[in-house]
């Protein structure tokens, strides 16, 4: 096993440490049938706000008529060993938990922005300043926690639980009797931009190569009109003001 | 991969897990998360107390009560069909208890039909009221022009007892939630409304146009299992990739309404290598197999082609493996029944496991197991049923009483419904039952919020599982504001009619409230009548019998006493009468060629098909902000090809124009639809019934409403929320089923002209 | 292969304008202070008599830094968070960030002071200092967009001194619209001469053509790149962020200045100002593109 990178104040990985905990997702895509459940018990879970998602499915469609898929790549925080956004926080707000879990200090984080930056997998985001529930934290950053406040009372992740499929699948990897670590022992699996040296740990079957360029290439019509409009009409911009508008073709 | 997850949990997992799971302590296991039955906030420490409930669509799960809200819904694992999930649209059905724009409080329209203007009143006045203009009705003598529309009647038959105790039978039943060409299809064959399909345990699925994987997620969860665990293959005919299509072994995108067309190819193929289960054919069905061969020799595969545009060969290919693997089965979805002629597709379809003679077997087609409920006793008699159904272009009512159904939008040619909602001299009163200001009930005279689904009891029977239950709806929160249960609005206001019994209708409601209903209907049911632990089961689980335990890790119900996967029992106790001759007379399944005349990608004449998309597979969820997030708009789905002969771009403005009218969309072009086809999603294109479904945050609430969110207000993004494409399909209907005619529209699709704004719709004159 | 998106989540730039706006600031205020030190520092006695103006001119436009980055954050009053010795973060270069926003300040103002009273030898160790503070302040502003390895753009060793010859050439273009605005509030006597005017538009030429050397660098490098900084290059910055990048910095910071000073209108005034305004417009689209255009890519993702 390669040696993981430390910076900062960041805990030593568990990962592969005898008698700590590991914590980690499988993601079984051949399983997956793209139905959006997990993001939508995480919005249920979390009551997370409009325009922002710690957990979502990426749509792909591929091939030329009538040889077409369409594959579906339910995307999670990756709570990486070596997470970028970590070593970033200037505050120490978001932190790497023993058991695995990346996770954030709300009454701390000042909503600088700068692990959003840091993350290669956007897998932040920062609350708006509305939320249904006023005692909800707003205006900070936030991401997926592994359901923290679950696992650590024996239960599983809200998206695990949820999943129409039993596509995921989530536990110790530590434990060589846990159904993860068979499935990573077991299958080929992959993590998305391994090369970044981040070492995720949601680890999926039958993934396919994906990376930044792709995404930005192959987004459908539909996809940059509804950008756009969210760009438009999204109040987060109104204090990070910072996207551009692509170019809309006249009708 | 040879081995599978399961396999390999089974061989690895299953010795060691067994002891492990008896003598270690909890910390120390391995697969340790539990799953279901508790839940935590994340950010306080308050509790959160679990409740079984049942959802519309009859799902059982558990909610979740923190303080006096429902924060969550799960599954409840003692529920033998809930296989430890609900569907996407379940999971945040709760949000409607709180939205901002249901309707909580009884309102009166003042001012024009559908002008909007409300004014709240007393439930005594609104019953008053209603009930006044009842007795003048029954008084002239127009019983049978008092019209109950609805969808589904939830509440274990209230509706219809209360509708018959007024002496009418004119039931205007919508379609959102059923399938009228599918069901009768099956009732002609076994006497039931629907089909089993036992994909779980099958090893190969030919799928006709369904979509369990966006609109039957309890299916697909089996299908799933049947894919990956079983290795069954899944062979999908649709017009669209629909992500079922998407997963399965083989997508043969074909043309619409010709399903039945390449199944009477299979089936042809089948009987002339005499690869049929004669057996199976003899004991079981009335079919003389010779007959039969003769009948389908016409149907050649070649001929198929021509018809279907799939190709002689794998119609042949299809239909050797179909027979030759076993078990085998088909699933049969609205691409097949949403034509004129449906009903007998699905007929041609099912002909397929018949003579192969997989028909209620493990993995096979089965009969399902239905339950039925009982009524408390007396019952009102039925009055004769009209003689024709009901047609919104002409018939009047004297009083129109909706309940959850909305016509004026999801109908084909939604707009008769408006013009006949919005005279007052075609419908005399309109009551409508909430909560949403929905398209139909803008035009209401009166609306009388009732209780929603974690509010109030009903009776809840199994439809489409293999092992029957009985479950409840129970509430597990007060209702919100002033909305009362639906059984006691109509208990008073029969009582308002009827004060003294002189009309004879008191009887029939005097039952109790809606707790009392739910029990009575419950011991009424000959499933429950002999067991004394129903009742308790009931409140204690939500469903009754709890079959077993539900495994985490693998999502199946085990026997409590062997710890192994429950079997379903399978037993045919019926001849399938395929053919049939005498009064209900049926004959073979047989082509009948979709009426639109053939498409011309080239000049832009195609035909319109309509589906249901993920997440809003089902009606209600326009207003629920998640749902909505995920998916808000319906570009129209044009393959690529037939796009760029036609001068469209991806994203562009298209018209499309059918007989009655024309409407202005985005086109969404892509490889995934077969060239000849537009498809456009159900369920967009909101012109009321809400702030959330039509995009309007920041408008004023409605009146009788009580709750705000201020996460709708401030950062509700999306602006788009797709055209309705029912303002164009005409009002079809297939003569054997009854229901419409979805997908059959001729259409003709070309580049926006100057002047069209995005989601115009203009109303040929001739409509 | 035909591949498409469908359905994904949205992202936002996270950092946007505000942020631009602030390097920009930071960038002028540490490119005027250190000709400000050049005269009290590094003893070139041509630049004595801007020195105090200079300093000054840089303190002002560092006040203004506060107020932008502290509205840009989410929760505003959690800034002193940022000073708190506890919530620390060593490996984070925003906290250090912060420190030397803070320092740097205070220390020019001790500079102006000892100036004001001539005190040479103070003058001149806090000035060293305010120096180095300056350079650094701006240096972290470009390592903290540098260490993210996913933003092909921005993850260059060349960012800092990218952003550093920009800090410089548009804290002279700024110092120079100042003392020429000056100039006209002042009597005759006491005028800055043409020739000293000349002088720092030529400095402010051989910066702009170090850093037209840089973009070339940056620029050839993303061209022969990855896949990602070529789209970069091709599609976000001259498709996009064309308006920033090709017309702002390109055209406005390095060609039209280029030619206004080396050529022989270099010679007037009003060129040079002409110039100096030019420069920090690009300047400014500069900080625009690589702020957003290096996030851009990926909010898609």
């Amino acid at each position: 096993m390669t040696k993981v990178r430390h910076y900062g104040l960041q805990n030593p990985t568990s990962f592969g440490v005898k008698g700590k905990r590991r914590y980690a997702m499988v993601v079984d895509l051949t399983r997956c049938t793209g139905c959006m459940e997990c993001s939508l018990a995480c919005k249920a879970e979390f009551d997370t706000p409009l325009g922002v998602m710690r957990t979502w499915v990426k749509v792909i469609e591929r091939g030329q008529f009538p040889n077409v898929q369409r594959r579906f790549i339910p995307r999670f925080c990756n709570h990486c060993d070596n997470p970028p956004c970590v070593r970033a926080c200037p505050v120490q707000a978001t932190f790497k938990h023993e058991d695995g879990y990346v996770l954030q200090r709300y009454n701390r984080c000042i909503g600088c922005r700068t692990c959003m930056i840091a993350c290669p997998y956007n897998a932040r985001h920062l609350l708006p300043a509305d939320r249904s529930n006023p005692h909800d934290p707003t205006r900070v950053a936030d991401k997926c926690t592994f359901c923290v406040h679950r696992v650590e009372r024996g239960l599983a992740p809200a998206c695990v639980a949820a999943c129409t499929a039993n596509a995921l699948i989530f536990g110790d990897i530590n434990d060589p009797d846990s159904e993860v670590a068979k499935l990573v022992g077991l299958f080929p699996t992959d993590t998305i931009k391994k090369d970044l040296g981040t070492r995720p740990q949601v680890y999926y079957i039958g993934l396919e190569d994906m990376d930044n360029v792709e995404s930005y290439h192959h987004r459908s019509a539909q996809m940059k009109k509804e950008f756009n409009t969210f760009k438009r009409n999204y109040p987060n911009s109104h204090f990070m003001h910072g996207d551009m508008l692509e170019e809309e073709q006249e009708d | 991969m040879d081995i599978n997850r399961r396999d390999f949990l089974k061989i690895t997992g299953a010795g060691a897990m067994g002891i492990a799971l008896s003598s270690m302590p909890f910390s120390l296991r391995a697969m340790e998360l539990r799953k279901w039955g508790e839940d935590y906030s994340y950010l306080s420490v308050h509790d959160r107390i679990p409740f079984p409930y049942t959802g519309l669509s009859g799902e059982g799960g558990i909610a979740f009560v923190q303080g006096d809200r429902v924060v969550k819904l799960e599954a409840n694992p003692h529920h033998v069909s809930s296989q430890g999930l609900l569907s996407p649209a379940e999971t945040v059905s709760y949000l409607k208890l709180y939205d901002p724009d249901r309707i909580v409080h009884p309102l009166k329209r003042f001012g024009k039909r559908g002008e909007g203007a409300w004014l709240k009143i007393s439930w005594q006045q609104a019953i008053a009221e209603i009930g006044n203009k009842l007795s003048a009705t029954l008084d002239a003598g127009q019983a049978e022009a008092i019209g109950l529309s609805y969808e589904r009647d939830f509440s274990g038959g209230s509706l219809s007892r209360f509708l018959h105790t007024l002496g009418s039978a004119r039931h205007i039943v919508h379609e959102e939630w059923n399938d009228p060409n599918r069901a009768r299809a099956f009732q002609e064959l076994w006497g039931e409304n629907s089909m089993l399909p036992d994909v779980k345990r099958s090893k190969f699925v030919l799928n006709f146009g369904a979509n369990p994987m966006e609109t039957d997620h309890h299916l697909a969860h089996d299908l799933v299992d049947g894919m990956v665990e079983n290795k069954a293959k899944l062979i999908t005919f649709d017009v669209r990739l629909s992500n079922t299509a998407a997963r399965s072994d083989a997508w043969h995108p074909i043309l619409p309404g010709t399903d039945s067309a390449v199944a009477l190819a299979m089936a042809r193929t089948i009987m002339h290598h005499r690869l049929a289960d004669y057996g199976f054919i003899k004991r079981q069905t009335n079919i003389n197999a010779k007959k039969l061969a003769q009948h389908l020799d016409r149907y050649t595969p070649a001929w198929a082609e021509s018809v279907s545009g799939v190709a002689a060969q794998t119609i042949e290919n299809l239909a050797w493996e179909f027979a030759r693997s076993r078990p085998a089965c088909v699933i049969i979805g609205g691409g097949v029944s949403h034509h004129q002629f449906g009903a007998e597709q699905v007929r041609a379809c099912m002909l397929l496991p018949i003579i192969t003679g997989n028909i209620e077997v493990r993995g096979g087609n089965c009969l399902p197991r239905r339950v039925e409920l009982g009524q408390p006793q007396p019952v009102p008699a039925a009055p004769p049923p009209a003689k024709n159904a009901f047609d919104a272009g002409k018939d009047r009512l004297a009083m129109l009483f909706n309940y959850r159904a909305n016509p004026a939008f999801a109908n084909p040619s939604p707009d008769r419904w408006r013009r006949l909602l919005q005279d007052e001299g075609r419908v005399g009163t309109i009551v409508d039952f909430g909560p949403y200001l929905t398209e139909t009930a803008i035009f209401a005279d009166y609306i009388l919020p009732d209780t929603l689904a974690l509010e109030r009891f009903d009776p809840v029977a199994s439809e489409d599982s293999f092992w029957p239950w009985l479950s409840i709806r129970q509430p597990v929160i007060s209702p919100v504001g002033k909305s009362r249960d639906l059984r006691e609005i109509l208990t008073d206001i029969i009582n308002h009619v009827d004060p003294d019994g002189k009309r004879k209708m008191k009887s029939y409601w005097s039952f109790g409230d809606g707790e009392a209903w739910t029990w009575a209907c419950l011991e009424a049911s000959e499933f429950a009548k002999d067991s004394n632990e129903a009742a308790a089961k009931l409140k204690k689980f939500g469903v009754w019998p709890v079959y077993g335990r539900l495994d985490p890790v693998r999502h199946e119900m085990t026997s409590f006493h062997t710890g192994r996967d429950l079997e379903p029992y399978y037993e045919l106790d019926r001849k399938l009468e395929v053919k049939r001759s005498g009064k209900s007379e049926v004959s073979w399944p047989d082509w009948f060629p979709p009426t639109p005349e053939p498409a011309n990608p080239r000049d832009g004449t195609l035909t319109l098909s309509v589906y249901r998309w993920n997440a809003h597979h089902r009606p209600g969820t326009a207003n629920n902000k998640y749902l909505q997030e995920l998916f808000h708009s319906n570009p129209a789905w044009i393959n690529k090809a037939t796009a760029r002969a036609l001068g469209i771009r991806d994203g562009g403005l298209i018209r499309i124009t059918s007989s009655i009218g024309t409407l202005v969309t985005k086109a969404r072009a892509t490889e995934a639809i077969h060239p000849n086809v537009v498809a456009m999603a159900q369920g967009f294109g909101h012109t009321a019934g809400g702030r959330v479904a039509q995009a309007k945050p920041r408008e004023a609430a409605p009146k009788g409403n009580l709750y705000r969110d201020r996460d709708i207000e401030n950062n509700l993004w999306w602006d788009d929320t797709g055209v309705n494409p029912c303002e164009i399909i005409p009002d079809a209907h297939d003569a054997r089923g009854g229901g419409y005619a979805w997908s059959d529209t001729r259409i003709k699709v070309m580049k926006a002209q100057s002047g069209d704004r995005y989601g115009m719709i203009i109303r040929h004159s001739n409509a | 292969m035909e591949q498409e998106i469908v359905w994904n989540a949205f992202h936002n730039v996270y950092w946007g304008t505000q942020i631009s706006v602030y390097f920009w600031i930071v960038g002028a205020s540490a490119g005027s202070f250190v000709i400000s030190s050049l005269g009290w520092v590094f003893g070139i006695k041509k630049y004595k008599p801007v020195s105090l103006f200079a300093s000054n001119a840089s303190i002002g436009l560092l006040m203004i830094v506060p107020i932008v980055l502290i509205a840009d954050l989410g929760q505003p009053w959690r800034f002193f968070h940022l000073i708190n010795w506890g919530f620390w973060h060593y490996s984070s270069p925003m906290a250090w960030g912060a420190f030397l926003i803070l320092s740097y300040p205070v220390s020019m103002m001790v500079y102006s002071w000892f100036i004001y009273r001539k005190n040479e030898t103070l003058a001149r160790i806090i000035g060293l200092i305010s120096v180095l503070l300056a350079v650094s302040t701006h240096w972290y502003t470009g390592i903290v967009m540098e260490l993210n390895p996913n933003r092909e753009l921005n993850h260059t060793a060349m960012a800092p001194l990218i952003f550093l010859t920009g800090a410089f050439i548009s804290g002279i273009g700024f110092l120079i619209i100042l003392l020429v605005i000056r100039n006209h509030f002042l009597e005759p006597a006491k005028r800055i001469g043409k020739d000293f005017i000349l002088g720092l538009g030529k400095m402010m030429g051989f910066g702009v053509l170090f850093d037209a050397w840089l973009i070339y660098c940056e620029s050839v490098q993303m061209l022969y790149g990855n896949e990602e900084e070529y789209t970069t290059l091709t599609e976000v910055l001259f498709g996009v962020f064309q308006g920033p990048y090709l017309w702002m910095e390109i055209l406005c910071s390095l060609a039209l200045p280029l030619i206004l000073i080396f050529s022989r209108l270099g010679k007037n005034v009003w060129a040079i100002v002409a110039a100096a305004i030019l420069v920090d417009i690009g300047v400014f689209g500069m900080r625009i593109w690589w702020v957003k255009a290096g996030q851009f890519l990926q909010t898609f993702y």
